[in-house]
């Protein structure tokens, strides 16, 4: 039921989720931090990279597809309702309370950095959603918020099983000639309000019961410890060395302002004598981890020795 | 755990101020939105979490963030109805702010999980944790009344301002320059989904809230465990 | 000193004028395997609660009198040290796992009570080893079948490492093959690390025998306290049904000597030769019915599910006017998606379906109310009205009826079945037979529907809320309703059903009169068919047995 994540023997799926967090936000949190538009493309390349060495295509298809829809929206957009910049490439149409609707060079071209931002950080979430399972994401929670964490469990735990009752509820209350399917929209809802009902108290008295069985369990008496299975590995550290690096660098580099760009009033050089510093660093990041997890795969002795 | 609680909202407000007045270290609005959300997420959880709960107030929320989760099912037949916001809205209103805050972030997060956690989950837990929330002070003013109006009204409302809140994770993200101008026709553009949020939530809000919330109440008061023991020999 | 001590214990729930329990007094030892039984609503989970401290703890209430765990007063003592030493298996799985994989369900308990983690990697291990589940190990709780989740909440309770093991009905939402797995493990665990185990079961043919003490109950008192022998003819004298079926039959029949097992029967029998004797002409039992009208019909009807599982093979099925249908098999049999695909819900991907006379889909299943009515395994999903009367006078108006006769209608309905009662509680509060009936209730409004399709109607009902529905639905047979009944419970299906279906694997394996079906096997043959299969291949009820042994206590004179 859990439709996103999938069990694989690879290297990232063997990782700490703590170490995989950090493996996938990194480039969620770069493309966050550069706004100079040269440094995207390689991103993303190096993200794809990931996701294929890590044999999650299939699952990160939807994410993929997600985040090209939401960056296609953005670059339509930005050029319409950004009338900064000083290249006028269309002159539009004068809408009244809004003003012309000019599409200047540099709008486009934010768009479209823009568009490759929302890509990237959505193709990083999916990476995340895909080689992470829930429930090791839930285990990361329980270690500041216990109680939360474990309510979401139980909701994890829940939510299939409401579904097909939520189904069966359909179901039952069609054979009993309720018309969900018919008329128009307000008929229809009319139609599903005792289905709501139903399925509210159901989900209550579970409630109740739940609870019962969690106190005849011991819970609440107090001081609570934590089974953890999962440990810190050399792979992990051999893992998160090169991203914190790279974040770090890039973190430092960033603040002292070595990075910034602008796009309006007109459009900047993109090229300057830090370019190398970052592109390197990027990549020869995005590299070792790529060639680390391949070669994990197909060498036996590494995967034995980390 | 109390200080990196307060550690953690001396940072949210310092990295807003800073950010708004350009001299943050990343005067970047795209980092800064997420570090707000995130760090701002992390302190309402602390808070629930120092406050503690038993058995009763975590299987209460397990239940009801799957069923605000859940309920989308049921009414999959009809475009653009989900009873998520209505769900955390009357929880809080009935069993309080924190639970109804903490019901509305679990439902973003959980079908989240099942449909893939993305850069919009802290917002979505935000604000849908908000309006649980707003629920929750909704009831703190009417008691243990149940007035359906100022519910709907309420309800309403948020059907907009989620998708405000969200346009504005979006704008602060991705749009440039950030300008008024901007924000509106990210809104215009997003109007018909929120307006058909809206009107879902108005009829859930207008239809269910009584039933809904006596529910709630008998469940609450099951809660209340009343032990008189006597002893007669 | 006694393991548990109860004194002059009477309890009231809070806001109930009614005691839970009335004056108990009962002593447990250890080791003991006590079996309770009894009506829906005696007392025995309130009793287990009492045990194990969930009362007064968690449920509050009034309590009079005292109990003693361990020589200390529950009152005096943390609930949490209580469920270390009482732990508690309740009925339904999906009410008491609350984590993701099993490896942390069984980990949950003892989390809770601080233990360092490598204690309870320890006793994890030990718990999946042990109970079988290894394989289960990091499987995600929802996928889980019935069964093993209720394995997984029986190992859970276990890895506590309590002294006394609570079970209230454990197998009541389960299908007999789990439920079996169930009740060997929880035997076994008595038998082999010699913890008291108190269980209340409704599915008595596979631990009364076992228990070493059968406790029965009645509106909150102790009325019979002793070993399963004694427990038997107890029941013989007083015409209590709370005894496996084999035992039943004996006690019906009016012999003096009960057995309490097939195994113990058939010994009895071959012991006076009374099964060699016997010669009864070979009858059965066919109901005239009119062959020619089809209700329902499949025809090379395939399903394969979004997920990839192939739930239909070909399966050919044609239910006539007047017939009572059973379908049986194990889970996973594609019972349940043929009965969907039946009502229209499910859409082929091969093969067609009729349902009186129409391609069933699920616009037209609503259409078909007033002539079709749906029973579903879990009355949950069933009610959405807030008072039994409501419910009756809901589903006459979505049959399309007005508001006046309705209303007559519900009264008469209420009055015949005899819900008078129950008119204006809530359905949910009800008993799981007390549900079943208001469902039979909505379902055999008059006008009769031509069909009533139930889907696991027995499911958790005791003795007598089974044979007082299996009472109603038969009376209504006979006024020309036909039924297809999607059931586990060979009994049930024995004594209600004129044919039957068993299927497996998507596939019909094989259909017939109901005497044939379930008279020529070993494990989906009811238990007095297994007594006396041999001599009289086509008994399969009850009622027949009982004239059987009748006839063979006068011909030996007993």
């Amino acid at each position: 039921m859990l439709p996103v994540y999938r069990e694989k023997n690879t290297l990232v799926h063997r990782l700490h989720p703590l170490t995989a967090l950090l493996l996938s936000l990194t480039p969620a949190i770069l493309a966050l931090i550069l706004e100079n538009p040269l440094y995207l493309p390689l991103l993303c390349i190096g993200l794809l990279g990931l996701i294929g060495v890590s044999e999650v295509w299939d699952e990160c298809r939807s994410f993929l597809r997600l985040g090209l829809i939401m960056a296609m929206f953005i670059l339509l957009i930005n050029p319409l309702v950004n009338r900064q910049g000083e290249h006028i490439l269309v002159y539009g149409p004068h809408l009244p309370f809004w003003g012309n609707i000019n599409v200047t060079l540099e709008a486009l071209l934010y768009g479209l950095f823009a568009g490759l931002r929302v890509f990237v950080i959505v193709a990083a979430c999916g990476f995340l959603s895909t080689t992470v399972s829930p429930d090791d994401l839930l285990d990361l929670l329980a270690r500041f918020s216990l109680r939360s964490s474990l309510a979401m469990a139980l909701a994890v735990r829940l939510y299939p099983g409401m579904v097909v009752e939520a189904e069966r509820i359909k179901e039952v209350q069609l054979a009993r000639g309720e018309r969900l399917n018919e008329g128009k929209y307000w008929q229809r809802f009319k139609a599903h309000l005792p289905l709501w009902y139903s399925l509210f108290q159901s989900s209550l008295d579970r409630a109740a019961n739940i609870a019962e069985a969690m106190s005849a369990r011991g819970f609440g008496r107090g001081k609570r410890n934590v089974y953890k299975k999962k440990s810190f590995q050399p792979r992990d550290a051999i893992v998160a060395l090169p991203m914190t690096i790279v974040l770090a660098g890039t973190i430092a580099a960033s603040t002292a302002g070595l990075g910034s760009y602008s796009f309006f009033p007109s459009l900047a050089l993109p090229w300057n004598m830090w370019s190398p510093f970052f592109l390197g660093l990027i990549a020869w990041g995005n590299l070792t981890v790529i060639l680390l997890i391949w070669s994990w795969k197909r060498w036996h002795w590494l995967r034995s020795k980390i | 755990m109390r200080s990196l609680r307060y550690i953690l909202l001396v940072l949210a407000g310092l990295s807003f101020i800073l950010g708004a007045r350009g001299i943050s270290p990343f005067d970047n609005w795209s980092l800064n939105s997420l570090f707000l959300a995130s760090s701002l997420l992390a302190f309402l959880f602390l808070q629930f979490e120092a406050r503690g709960g038993g058995s009763r107030e975590i299987a209460a929320l397990g239940t009801l963030a799957a069923m605000g989760a859940a309920g989308r099912v049921l009414f999959a037949a009809i475009p653009g109805l989900q009873p998520a916001t209505f769900v955390a809205i009357l929880a809080g209103y009935v069993m309080g702010i924190e639970t109804g805050f903490m019901v509305g972030a679990l439902i973003a997060l959980l079908s989240n999980f099942f449909l893939g956690q993305g850069p919009w989950t802290p917002w979505q837990m935000l604000a849908w944790g908000l309006s649980g929330a707003s629920g929750g002070l909704l009831g703190k003013i009417f008691k243990e009344k149940i007035l359906i109006l100022p519910i709907v009204v309420l309800a309403f409302f948020w059907g907009y301002l989620f998708g405000w809140i969200m346009n504005f994770w979006f704008w602060l993200s991705f749009v440039r320059p950030l300008n008024f101008g901007t924000f509106i026709s990210a809104c215009v553009a997003s109007a018909w989904f929120d307006s058909l949020h809206a009107i879902g939530n108005l009829f859930f809000a207008a239809f269910l809230s009584r039933p809904v919330a006596i529910m709630l109440m008998r469940f609450r008061k099951r809660f209340q465990c009343v032990y008189l023991a006597e002893e007669e020999r | 000193m006694a393991l548990v001590e109860i004194e002059n214990l009477s309890y009231w729930y809070p806001e109930r004028d009614e005691p839970a329990l009335d004056g108990i007094n009962l002593e447990l030892e250890r080791g003991e395997f006590v079996l309770l039984t009894g009506p829906t609503g005696c007392g025995k989970t309130t009793l287990m609660r009492l045990i194990n401290g969930l009362i007064p703890h968690f449920h509050g209430g009034r309590m009079m009198g005292t109990v003693k765990v361990g020589g200390v007063d529950t009152r005096r003592k943390r609930p949490d040290e209580l469920a270390r030493e009482a732990s508690m298996v309740f009925q339904d799985p999906e009410d008491q796992l609350v984590t993701t994989t099993v490896e942390k369900e069984i980990a949950f308990g003892l989390e809770n009570f601080g233990l360092p983690s490598k204690v309870i990697a320890k006793r994890v291990e030990e718990m999946l080893v042990g109970t079988g589940l290894s394989r289960l190990r990091r499987h995600f709780i929802p996928d889980l079948s019935s069964g093993e989740a209720q394995k997984v909440a029986l190992a859970s309770a276990l890895a506590l490492h309590p002294e006394i093991l609570v079970l209230d009905e454990p197998t009541s939402q389960l299908d007999p093959l789990s439920s079996e797995e169930l009740l060997t493990l929880v035997r076994r665990v008595h038998e082999e690390t010699g913890t008291t185990v108190v269980m209340s079961e409704h599915r008595l043919e596979r631990c009364y025998h076992y228990a070493t003490r059968i406790i029965h109950m009645k509106k909150g008192r102790i009325i019979f306290d002793g070993t399963p022998v004694e427990a038997a003819r107890w029941c013989g004298r007083n015409d209590e049904a709370f005894v496996p079926p084999v035992s039943r039959v004996f006690i019906k029949a009016g012999w003096e000597d009960i057995p309490l097992t097939v195994n113990q029967a058939r010994a009895l029998l071959h012991s006076y030769g009374y099964l060699e004797r016997l010669r009864v002409s070979e009858e059965r039992r066919e109901r005239p019915w009119n062959h020619k009208e089809e209700i329902a019909r499949a025809k090379g009807v395939y399903f394969i599910y979004p997920q990839g599982k192939e739930a239909l093979r070909g399966v050919d099925l044609t239910i006539n006017r007047d017939t009572h249908m059973a379908i049986l098999g194990e889970n996973g049999a594609g019972k349940s998606t043929l009965l969907r695909c039946l009502l229209g819900i499910l859409k082929p991907g091969r093969g067609k379906v009729e349902l009186l006379g129409e391609v069933p889909s699920p616009i037209r299943l609503p259409r078909l109310s007033s002539r079709l009515a749906f029973c579903p395994q879990n009355p949950g999903t069933f009610f959405v009205s807030s008072t039994v009367r409501e419910e009756l006078l809901r589903t006459l108006l979505l049959r399309g009826e007005k508001e006046n006769e309705a209303r007559k209608k519900a009264e008469d309905q209420l009055d015949s079945m005899g819900l008078m009662d129950l008119a204006e509680r809530n359905p949910r509060d009800l008993s799981a037979g007390e549900r079943e009936k208001v469902v039979v209730a909505c379902a055999l409004l008059s006008p009769l529907p031509d069909l009533v399709v139930m889907d696991e109607p027995t499911r958790g009902l005791d003795y007598h809320s089974k044979r007082e529905i299996q009472g109603k639905l038969m009376s209504c047979g006979e006024k020309g309703c036909t039924f297809l009944i999607v059931t586990h419970d060979v009994e049930f299906a024995a004594s209600l059903a004129d044919r039957a279906a068993i299927m497996g694997d998507g596939k019909i394996i094989v259909e017939g009169n109901v005497d044939v079906v379930l008279g020529d096997s070993l494990f989906f043959s009811p238990q007095v068919n297994r007594l006396l299969g041999d001599g009289f291949p086509g008994v399969i009820r009850e009622e027949d047995a009982v004239r059987i042994l009748r006839e063979a206590k006068n011909l030996c004179g007993r």
